[in-house]
């Protein structure tokens, strides 16, 4: 079977600097997977490589066999918090909406199925009672439910995630990890930008580690280890990487 | 002097004064991301023109230059309030005060127009400046108060340094960050108010901004900025005036604004090593060679080759980047040098 | 009074504060001043191309030169040499004075006078006529500017959904399949095309003001898009109407008095609105304080109930200065607080109610909320 995310050659680079070098990785159907790598490890790039936000100079993106043109609607995306402007004059439920704008389609409005969906989303990230207020007034934690739910209403079979547990408190954290346990449940494939090693073994069962390279991937149990941790983490580790 | 008329060189001497100051001051206000600060300031001076006019009923250009500052301040006060204390986006905010005052003092001149005073026509020419009409006493005012503003650059050098480059830090020396925000905005002004009699208020940006945006172009050391921008704008000045002189009735103002803008132009494109065109010239090359290298950047990846790959290392193996060991392709040591100069710099 | 005048002043605030609602949201606010000086410079080409002050080769000429100030900046500061602050202000300065010059060498004798398209004068606008079949409708600059409004107007009805989310989040749009580049660049060149159909009646830079005052003062009292949009719209005729008022009454320009207007209004709002204006924000902050220092109060006496000190510590005359509290000050919340019934005194010692339990525990459960709204 194809994989569900497939990544092939990847070179992404900015003027003379490679961000990312060289990228070949998988993501089978149906796991809850973690790219994690310190700062600058080019773990946002490679979402947005994914995505067709970035171009890269190299290489090749394949989602279930197919390029992202024929299954863009079936991709969901949840950004970094801090990309958004929070003052922005617009309540809970209209930003919950945005995530249905690609099936409604140009031009029209939402419809009652619209309305219900989005209400259900809300519902199941347990924001029903905020949905009329405006999103400055709602907790880190709350501004990442609703930004989940979001993703939610997209009904896509693939998610991507960037460090969804930002500035989000230990409660919602873990309402957040139960949701994304249920969608693995029900056959998604849930790719999450992460930073806290604590937590990597708890949450996920698939983990990438990043940094400009691909360093290891593949099954938790099998590839998170110290070693890999430490070539990871520590920046002389790129030269290590050399053989003999 | 140098066979210019008497007025030319009033003129001249006004005009280079103000872009040298103009433009190294402006340095500390385009790295500080203030550059539409100045020109938001420069409009909010108006009000203060006319006030001053209508109290004092004379055309002294201390009492306009007065008023103009008080007026600029205000402005500044105003948006101070909006950053720190409001959640309205600034630059909408500082858009809104630029246009609002400006529209007031349109207000009161035309109240002053109503009122019937002759003279009124003079205050007008702030809006685009009236380098031609500068006497004696003008070029007195701003050069001395050009030379108050360089010897408290000078003053404050270190200072200035730091809190333009890391204003956190500068606060966690114990230093006070609202005495360098208020003597920042001070001088701002100041240059503002000597600027628009010459150039007038919506040009005066053109002087501030452009010259450092050069001079950053050509520089990476900060001394060599301020230097090379207060050279730029002063030569530039120097240059447009005497432009202007060559017709009648060319505003100088404008000349000096163009020359600017042309010189960025080409500074942006052209210079040494930050020029785009060069920084696109190598960006393609270095691009091309990792496509090119692509198979060699495998195997350093990857240990060994792929099977199917053996016909694209033909040309590595005549290079020496590539060996064959027991039927197995491997990287040599040139080759992974080769790979590394690739990744780039800032990679390791 | 006159109906016409006040008929162009308060279209031109309709159509111009309408898009303004979308530039202040996008942060693209300078870019209209920049955009407002640059598109003189189409004008003047324009005009040289066919020789006339009334032709629609203007309002095109023009428009396009908007569109390209914006492009110019965008090449300029995504070449990462520049900041867009600064890339903003060579740019306008450039075509700016590239446009003053052509006027002053070319045109000294025509009628295309550099105070009249920098100030504009709205009076004057009554004097171009539209007329058709005969028949004459009434100002030119009016349905020129309706014009203007209807277009924006029903650009954004249309793709309200779309203008939306590529404001507030551009990534997820581009996600979804709708473009941010290409909305960005209609609006550019909408506004645009309204910046030239206002300049006659308000000039250049008065246009900025009209732009942006309504929606940041709407902004300010507002939480939904569609509310922002209509209360920016009321907010523009009130200024247009106002401005119009005060300056025939007191025989002041009238493009200048509606741009202090809406400067006065924004201020007063920004001053006076309930929840984001300044008195508002002092009060709550105020409110705040008195709150927490009830907490203090309330978490003082839970922290040493039941403990051996209690007796000094809880006396009614001693906790002031176990708080480091000035009498006064004790005096007051201690009111307060049992006002509230969350404390009561027995024997002159200060002892919790259920009320009071309750209120910290509600209040620790905000604090910690606020604190992770402030650190994200």
């Amino acid at each position: 079977m194809q994989p569900a995310f497939h990544v092939e050659d990847l070179t992404v680079a900015y003027q003379q600097n490679a961000v990312l070098w060289d990228i070949d990785l998988d993501v089978p159907f149906g796991v809850l997977a973690g790219i994690i790598g310190p700062n600058g490890a080019g773990k946002t790039t490679l979402i947005k490589a994914a995505l067709n936000l970035v171009k890269p100079l190299t290489g090749s993106v394949l989602f279930a066999g197919k390029p992202y043109r024929a299954m863009h609607k079936r991709i969901a995306y949840v950004p970094q918090k801090g990309s958004v402007d929070w003052d922005f004059p617009t309540t809970v439920q209209d930003v919950v909406m945005m995530g249905r704008y690609g099936h409604i389609g140009w031009v029209k409005r939402p419809n009652a199925e619209d309305w219900r969906r989005a209400l259900e989303a809300l519902e199941q990230v347990d924001m029903l009672p905020f949905r009329h207020r405006q999103i400055a007034e709602l907790s880190g934690g709350q501004q990442q439910r609703v930004f989940l739910a979001r993703a939610l209403i997209q009904e896509a079979d693939l998610y991507f995630m960037d460090e969804p547990f930002q500035g989000v408190d230990v409660k919602t954290e873990q309402a957040l990890v139960e949701l994304l346990k249920s969608l693995k449940a029900s056959g998604k494939t849930v790719i999450v930008v992460h930073h806290d090693l604590n937590t990597v073994r708890k949450y996920f069962d698939w983990v990438t580690m990043l940094n400009k390279k691909v360093i290891a991937h593949g099954p938790v149990d099998t590839v998170f280890t110290d070693a890999n941790i430490r070539r990871t983490y520590l920046s002389d580790s790129l030269l290590s990487v050399e053989r003999d | 002097m140098f066979g210019l008329s008497y007025t030319l060189t009033i003129v001249l001497l006004g005009t280079v004064f103000l872009g040298a100051i103009s433009g190294s001051f402006g340095t500390f206000i385009v790295l500080r991301r203030q550059a539409l600060v100045g020109d938001a300031l420069a409009h909010a001076t108006l009000p203060g023109i006319v006030v001053a006019f209508i109290i004092t009923q004379t055309r002294s250009l201390e009492w306009l230059l007065m008023g103009a500052a008080v007026s600029a301040l205000l402005a500044m006060l105003i948006l101070n309030v909006l950053k720190h204390a409001t959640n309205i986006k600034f630059d909408a905010g500082m858009a809104l005060i630029l246009a609002g005052f400006f529209g007031m003092g349109q207000m009161l001149l035309s109240y002053v127009q109503k009122t019937g005073a002759a003279s009124q026509a003079g205050l007008s020419r702030f809006i685009l400046g009236q380098a031609a009409t500068m006497l004696r006493h003008d070029v007195v005012i701003i050069s001395i108060v050009s030379t108050l503003v360089l010897l408290v650059m000078l003053a404050f050098w270190k200072e200035l340094k730091l809190f333009t480059f890391d204003p956190v830090f500068f606060r966690t020396l114990g230093l006070s960050e609202r005495f360098m925000e208020r003597l920042l905005t001070l001088l701002t002004v100041t240059i503002v108010v000597i600027g628009i009699r010459t150039v007038g208020v919506i040009l005066i940006s053109a002087l501030i901004i452009a010259p450092a945006v050069i001079a950053r172009q050509l520089s990476n050391r900060f001394g060599l900025n301020i230097a090379l921008a207060g050279f730029t704008g002063g030569m530039v000045a120097a240059v447009g005036t005497l432009l202007s002189a060559t017709r009648n009735n060319l505003p100088t103002g404008p000349v000096i604004a163009l020359l600017l803008g042309v010189l960025v132009l080409m500074a942006i494109a052209f210079a040494p090593r930050r020029g785009l065109l060069w920084q696109a010239l190598r960006t393609r090359q270095h691009q091309r060679a990792i496509i090119v290298a692509k198979p060699l950047i495998h195997l350093y990846e990857n240990r060994q080759s792929r099977d199917e790959d053996h016909l694209a290392y033909r040309q590595y193996l005549a290079k020496g980047d590539v060996k064959v060991e027991d039927g197995v392709f491997l990287i040599t040591p040139q080759g992974q040098a080769r790979v590394r100069a690739l990744m780039g710099e800032k990679f390791s | 009074m006159n109906v016409e005048i006040l008929a162009v002043a308060i279209m031109t605030g309709l159509a111009t504060s309408l898009l303004g609602v979308f530039l202040v949201l996008r942060r693209m606010a300078m870019m209209t001043d920049a955009i407002s000086h640059t598109i003189l410079l189409g004008i003047v080409l324009a005009f040289m191309w066919v020789g006339s002050l009334t032709s629609p080769v203007l309002l095109v000429g023009a428009t396009l030169m908007g569109v390209m100030t914006a492009y110019g900046v965008e090449v300029l500061y995504k070449s990462h040499r520049i900041k867009e602050d600064a890339a903003i202000g060579v740019v306008f300065t450039f075509l700016f004075s590239l446009s003053v010059l052509i006027i002053t060498l070319q045109f000294r004798n025509v009628h295309l006078d550099i105070d009249m398209v920098l100030l504009g004068k709205i009076e004057f606008t009554i004097f171009e006529r539209w007329r058709f079949l005969g028949f004459d409708f009434g100002p030119r600059a009016f349905f020129v500017m309706g014009f203007a409004w209807l277009i924006s107007l029903v650009f954004i009805a249309v793709f309200f959904k779309e203008l939306k989310i590529t404001s507030f989040d551009p990534a997820l749009a581009s996600v979804l399949g709708i473009s941010p580049v290409l909305f960005h660049y209609a609006l550019m060149t909408l506004v645009s095309l309204t910046a030239v159909a206002a300049f006659n009646a308000v000039g250049a830079i008065l246009v900025i003001a009209l732009m942006i005052g309504p929606p940041i003062t709407a902004l300010l009292v507002t939480r939904t898009l569609v509310k922002t949009l209509v209360v920016a719209q009321l907010i523009a005729l009130f200024n247009a109407f106002t401005g119009y008022l005060l300056g025939s009454l007191l025989d002041l320009t009238i493009s200048g008095t509606m741009a202090t207007v809406t400067l006065l209004t924004f201020l007063v709002v920004m001053v006076c609105a309930p929840e984001k204006g300044l008195l508002g924000q002092t009060f709550r902050r105020q409110r705040q304080r008195q709150m927490l220092a009830i907490a203090t109060l309330i978490r003082h006496i839970a922290n040493h109930e039941n403990t051996p000190e209690a007796a000094d510590e809880l006396d009614i005359e001693n906790t002031a200065s176990h708080l480091q509290w000035s009498r006064t000050f004790y005096r007051k919340r201690l009111e307060k607080a049992m006002a509230q019934h969350y404390l009561t005194v027995e024997n002159k010692q200060l002892t919790l109610t259920e009320i009071g339990r309750h209120y910290i525990r509600q209040f620790d459960d905000d604090a910690r909320l606020a604190e992770r709204r402030d650190n994200t």
